[in-house]
């Protein structure tokens, strides 16, 4: 089925236009894996929440032993990232293709500067004798950060990826399929840890 | 006629899937109890009694049910394989790694089957050497998440090197089926837990996976019954489809 509007106030007034597209970001399927990763990432914290209703005096001893300084600069850093890739994307609709390599990149250091920042917080906690087996709240902390952790790497990989193909103008305003789905990867990356703060760190 | 033969042999083997699908729920999960299997943290005694008394003839009817299963995935996987070597070319390399995948979860399948078998065949036998079989059988399941992963990602590979306007296998498909290969990993929980979603018999160790599993035999087992449909009709005179122009003959020649 064809999709025309017709435009009222141009002429000739009954010849009819092609609508915008409605297609969503990136390319074709990818936002069922975008979905089916937030639906895991559910039932991992549902899970977590139902482990805390259980021992709630053991979470939240456990808890404070987090650094809630380094978790919320980690969080400014990630939605610092996140915009400079919203701005990427922007440029390359615009064709402003200069823009694009230095905004990735600047998503691309944000990144490893998340990972540096996280494994110093890593470093204290081990140092300190927390491991995932200390309890269930440290098996959790472990695990959801360390997930959270590989997403990041796949999304800075990839991020670093597009960058160095945005350097040789591989992408353009009608040419931007993979870069959008990379940046909604690492939108998604920086929606995770939004969740992901305030689940370890701040609940009390 | 010929064609038509192969067709029809092809249906078959990918039939099995659905075979396997219907008989793993039925033996396996119902039969068996597996759907509500022993906890890995419940105890020597207990999980004897699971074994011995509770599930007994359930898991040795149930598991006979499932390794027979299990020997169906053997050519529905290899099935798979044709399918995606079709798309892949010569020398298809992702394809024969969906196969060998499948058949190989298809013998862990069975050496399983096996192992909880002789858990459940001797009442006699010592509570310790009974959790053992069953810690080993559930180990061995589900730490084969390794190889299901790999079949998935090479399946998605291949689906996406489809460039047809009406590809084989729909892309939400695809980025379902690496989503789900991802999401795997945490099967890789019950070596490291005797409790909790990621022990061996907990949501995330245990449940999703085997969701995952299934719907991604049964959901791309439809997508290639459909294809398979497609190529019949391809091959029957009179019979238009504008949109799918055909797969250039060197194509369709798998290489396995």
């Amino acid at each position: 089925m064809s999709c025309t509007v017709t435009v009222q106030q141009s002429l000739p007034p009954t010849e009819p236009q092609p609508c915008k597209s409605q297609r969503l970001p990136g390319v074709d399927g990818f936002w069922a894996f975008i979905g089916f990763d937030c639906v895991i990432f559910a039932v991992l914290f549902f899970s977590f929440l139902q482990a805390r209703h259980g021992d709630p005096a053991l979470f939240e001893a456990s808890r404070r032993t987090l650094d809630s300084n380094l978790a919320g600069l980690n969080t400014i850093i990630l939605l610092t990232s996140s915009w400079m890739v919203a701005l990427a994307v922007q440029a390359v609709k615009r064709d402003e293709l200069d823009r694009v390599p230095r905004f990735v990149f600047g998503g691309v250091s944000a990144g490893l500067l998340f990972v540096l920042f996280k494994s110093v917080e890593y470093g204290h906690e081990l140092a300190a004798g927390i491991t995932p087996a200390t309890n269930a709240f440290s098996m959790w902390y472990f695990t959801l950060t360390g997930i959270h952790v590989a997403h990041l790497l796949v999304g800075t990989s990839l991020l670093a990826y597009v960058g160095t193909k945005s350097r040789q103008r591989a992408y353009h305003s009608r040419h931007r399929a993979v870069l959008e789905s990379v940046a909604t990867f690492w939108h998604l990356v920086d929606v995770l840890w939004i969740v992901l703060f305030p689940l370890l760190y701040l609940q009390r | 006629m010929e064609d038509g033969g192969r067709l029809e042999t092809q249906k078959v083997a990918l039939w099995c899937n659905y075979v396997f699908v219907a008989l793993t729920a039925i033996g396996w999960l119902g039969i068996a109890h597996f759907i509500l299997p022993a906890r890995a943290d419940l105890g020597l005694d207990a999980t004897k009694v699971w074994y011995t008394q509770s599930h007994r003839m359930g898991v040795l009817v149930g598991c006979t049910i499932f390794y027979i299963a299990a020997g169906l995935l053997t050519p529905g996987s290899i099935q798979f394989g044709i399918m995606l070597a079709k798309i892949e070319g010569r020398r298809p390399v992702m394809a024969i790694t969906t196969a060998v995948c499948g058949v190989f979860i298809s013998l862990i399948v069975f050496f399983n089957c096996c192992a909880w078998v002789v858990a459940a065949y001797r009442p006699q036998t010592g509570a310790d050497v009974i959790q053992s079989w069953n810690d080993w059988a559930w180990m061995a399941f589900l730490l084969g998440w390794i190889y299901l992963t790999i079949e998935m990602l090479a399946t998605g590979i291949v689906e996406l090197m489809d460039r047809r306007p009406r590809p084989m296998v729909p892309r939400w498909m695809t980025w379902f089926t690496f989503g789900g290969a991802i999401a795997l990993f945490t099967a890789a929980g019950p070596a490291f837990t005797k409790s909790g979603p990621f022990a061996y018999h907990g949501l995330l160790a245990y449940y999703i996976p085997v969701a995952i599993w299934g719907a991604y035999i049964s959901l791309t087992t439809w997508f290639m019954m459909k294809e398979l449909g497609r190529e019949g009709s391809e091959s029957t005179p009179g019979v238009l489809h504008r949109d799918r122009p055909a797969v250039a003959a060197a194509d369709r020649a798998p290489a396995l």
